[in-house]
């Protein structure tokens, strides 16, 4: 057994390995440190990860809670099988009240800071109130504080990693905001491992509202699991299934997400030109092969995946020579590139770039650049407003200025910086029928209308249109699910969202998705943490979390007039290309949110009835917690 | 027998610190490895790990002589002598060797008995084995 653990099973009415057993509890405005227990039944019905953020999120903020003040909680946690050696289980997740779409707001990333901090001895951190002055917040083994952090404020998330590991530990795991978090924009992201981000939803801007610049983790500790030899062999196993199958064994170590781009065009689905098009007449150029052909330098992968998805590409000619980053991923070349109708891919890594420097989430940011790019064609802005910048689609170093303008607030960026649907509400001249999001989010990387399974999972989905909360794209792209029908979409929608909840919980990286079942994940819970779980278990789990973040949203306020998708895709069809011809029109989504709902069992306003809420073991929440407005 | 270094192919996925640790401590703890990844960008990760030199420097610095070479190569440890100065950690070319977190003993690859676990589990092969 291991020597003078750190990070020792929980003690309970069983022995519960894979936690560390405690979160850290951080008052910034008193700069109180504490340590919490974590109990057993908060483990066996939300696991970790999006599970806990839901139940304390739910518990410890309400409709007044400003998102952007001292009393939303910032959260960072793991999930049980972080740390391990089981296959992309190396994410952790950061949970707050969304300064951007003022409800449940998250971000998963992957990297090695989750693992570190289980190593150091916490399932997780939960960060209340706002300092004084800026500060970081230094987490070793079996402690914390706060460091001064007036010198790196200003400073990119790349300088302030560096600065850091060379002030405190060369080793340590860093997530860091930039000028964009500490600009408050609406969408900032929080930065880790120098590449990647826990992007959606704003949690950089929660995070520079309450001047914290940045958190350090550095842990000596280990990781006990309960059955070691069988999770060793497991792990193998699904080694095995991964590298076996042609996409997560071939495509993605090979071109990382980057694949899509030629995927998605070929279907006619790749959003072009603010959702103007789903055909990209430059996406060759933007092509993940030409990627690899002529900018990827290396790999890298996050702690224990075999897959290795991600690419540093390096820019050597032209005006962004010199540009080294990690990606583009996929929807960044969407949404820096064709969403912009900007096929110089060399000006989406630079702008891939300045976005994780400034802490900026790439996919908000090129929708709204898009969206800005429109509203200058129309004349609805000018190159007044723009500060003689002509922001025309296609205009590749356009682009690339706008987005130093939005992490810095400067010019029509401090409008931007608000997100789409605020901007838009600002800049008017109709600009609101052609803003691109759902419940404040802006769209990522699918063309509704030529896959409607995701125009529903878009609306309905707890943070706003997110490919994640459900990939239901996967069954359009496969055929699993027809693309082009509308019917039969509540069951499916519902069993993904939910296994989705559960690859939240556990944090799990979703880009391997395709060769496990829950089946898979209940075993490695089992294994790891000693008590058994079956797949029907694990999947009431993660239906129960899904239904805690939509009771969540309820309380702020929305209901079924919130699940709708933008006017272009109600009423405007695809104009060209393999899914020509196609919208979503009002009558077609309202009948797929009925039959979503019902399956479900939610009300026609889409709310989760008693008897689900009873069925889940989340009514005394929902009754005790209801009309919280803190 | 010698393990062989390919740094090019190393994507800092540590799966060959979690199974080390795992392997020799029963924990995954990857400051109980024996191999270690030092982290890059833009140039590829560097896996340090014992490359069981002919002449070892760490044998020949260690006052104690806590460190012996086994007749399959490898570095032994005899905790019993050793106090833990470091000198062997400072001395050895490749980064190989760092110091347990609690009980501040050399931690230096043995190879597994003859079967090394990181070079069976890297997923790029950029670890090898030439016996």
């Amino acid at each position: 057994m291991g020597r003078n653990e750190l990070c020792t099973p929980l003690r309970g009415i069983k022995l519960i390995h894979g936690y560390c057993g405690k979160i850290l509890r951080i008052d910034l405005s008193s700069g109180m440190i504490k340590e919490q227990k974590l109990d057993e039944i908060l483990i066996k019905k939300y696991i970790g990860g999006r599970g806990f953020g839901a139940k304390l999120l739910y518990e410890e903020t309400g409709k007044k809670t400003n998102a952007l003040g001292p009393e939303n909680v910032l959260m960072f946690f793991t999930g049980p099988l972080v740390g391990t050696i089981l296959p992309g289980s190396s994410r952790h997740g950061v949970f707050a009240k969304s300064p951007l779409t003022e409800i449940f707001g998250e971000g998963t990333v992957g990297g090695h800071p989750g693992a570190e901090l289980k190593y150091a001895g916490y399932d997780g951190v939960v960060i209340k109130g706002r300092a004084d002055k800026p500060v970081c917040l230094w987490v070793h083994d079996g402690g914390a504080e706060l460091k001064r952090a007036e010198h790196l404020w200003g400073k990119t998330t790349h300088k302030t990693e560096s600065i850091l590991k060379d002030e405190i530990d060369e080793k340590a795991k860093i997530a860091s905001i930039g000028p964009a978090g500490e600009n408050l924009v609406r969408y900032a992201c929080i930065t880790s491992d120098f590449g990647r981000q826990a992007g959606r939803t704003g949690m950089g801007a929660v995070m520079g509202s309450k001047l914290l610049k940045a958190i350090v983790v550095r842990g000596h500790g280990g990781l006990e699991v309960a059955d070691m030899d069988a999770l060793i062999e497991f792990s193998s196993e699904i080694s095995d299934k991964l590298r076996e199958n042609p996409i997560t064994g071939g495509t993605i170590p090979k071109l990382g997400t980057s694949f899509m781009i030629l995927v998605m065009n070929h279907l006619g689905v790749l959003p072009t030109r603010n959702f103007t098009d789903g055909v990209f007449e430059g996406a060759e150029q933007l092509s993940g092969e030409r990627m690899q052909k002529e900018f990827v330098v290396r790999d890298r992968a996050c702690l224990a995946c075999p897959v290795g998805c991600g690419k540093i590409t390096r820019i050597n000619s032209g005006p962004y020579a010199g540009t080294i980053v990690e990606g583009p991923e996929f929807e960044t070349l969407y949404a820096l590139g064709s969403q912009c109708g900007n096929n110089v891919l060399e000006s989406v890594a630079k702008a891939n770039l300045l976005c994780d420097e400034l802490g900026l989430d790439t996919i908000s940011t090129g929708c709204v650049i898009g969206f800005a790019m429109e509203c200058f064609e129309r004349g609805i802005i000018t190159d007044k407003d723009t500060d003689g910048i002509d922001l025309s689609f296609g205009n590749a170093e356009a682009m690339v200025q706008m987005v130093e303008k939005i992490g810095k607030r400067e010019g029509i960026g401090d409008i931007l910086a608000e997100g789409v649907r605020r901007a838009s509400g600002k800049i008017g001249g109709g600009s609101e029928k052609f803003a691109m999001h759902v419940k404040g989010l802006e769209f990522p990387a699918y063309e509704p209308r030529g896959m409607k399974g995701v125009g529903l999972a878009f609306a309905v989905a707890g943070r706003g249109a997110c490919h994640l909360k459900a990939g239901f794209h996967s069954y359009e792209i496969s055929g699993k699910s027809d693309r082009f029908s509308s019917k039969e979409k509540g069951i499916l929608l519902k069993e993904s969202e939910d296994i989705m909840s559960i690859f939240d919980s556990l944090l799990m990286c979703k880009l391997i998705r395709g060769p496990l079942e829950p089946k898979d994940h209940a075993k490695a819970l089992t294994l790891i943490t000693g008590v058994k779980w079956k797949a029907g278990e694990l999947m009431k789990v993660g239906e129960r979390i899904t239904n805690l973040v939509r009771m969540y949203n309820i309380r702020e306020g929305l209901g079924r007039a919130d699940d709708v998708l933008p006017e272009r895709i109600l009423t405007s069809e695809l104009p060209r290309g393999p899914a020509m011809g196609n919208k979503i029109d009002k009558m077609e989504l309202d009948k797929m949110l009925d039959e979503y709902y019902k399956v479900r069992g939610w009300d026609e306003n889409g709310t989760p009835l008693d008897s689900k809420l009873r069925e889940l073991d989340i009514l005394n929440i929902w009754r005790f917690y209801g009309d919280r407005g803190q | 027998m010698v393990i062989v270094v390919n740094n090019e192919k190393c994507t800092g996925c540590r799966i060959c610190e979690l199974i080390c640790s795992a392997y020799h401590e029963g924990i995954f703890a990857p400051e109980r490895s024996r191999v270690k990844i030092k982290s890059k960008i833009s140039s590829a990760d560097e896996p340090m790990l014992c490359r069981q030199c002919d002449k070892p420097p760490c044998v020949e610095a260690c006052q104690y002589g806590a460190l012996s070479k086994s007749d399959y190569g490898a570095i032994l440890v005899d905790e019993s002598k050793c106090v833990g100065c470091g000198i062997c950690v400072d001395i050895c070319p490749y980064n190989a060797i760092s110091l347990d977190p609690n009980i501040k003993k050399p931690l230096i690859c043995d190879l597994c008995n003859g079967d090394p676990m990181c070079v069976k589990w890297c997923p790029r092969k950029a670890l090898k084995f030439n016996e």
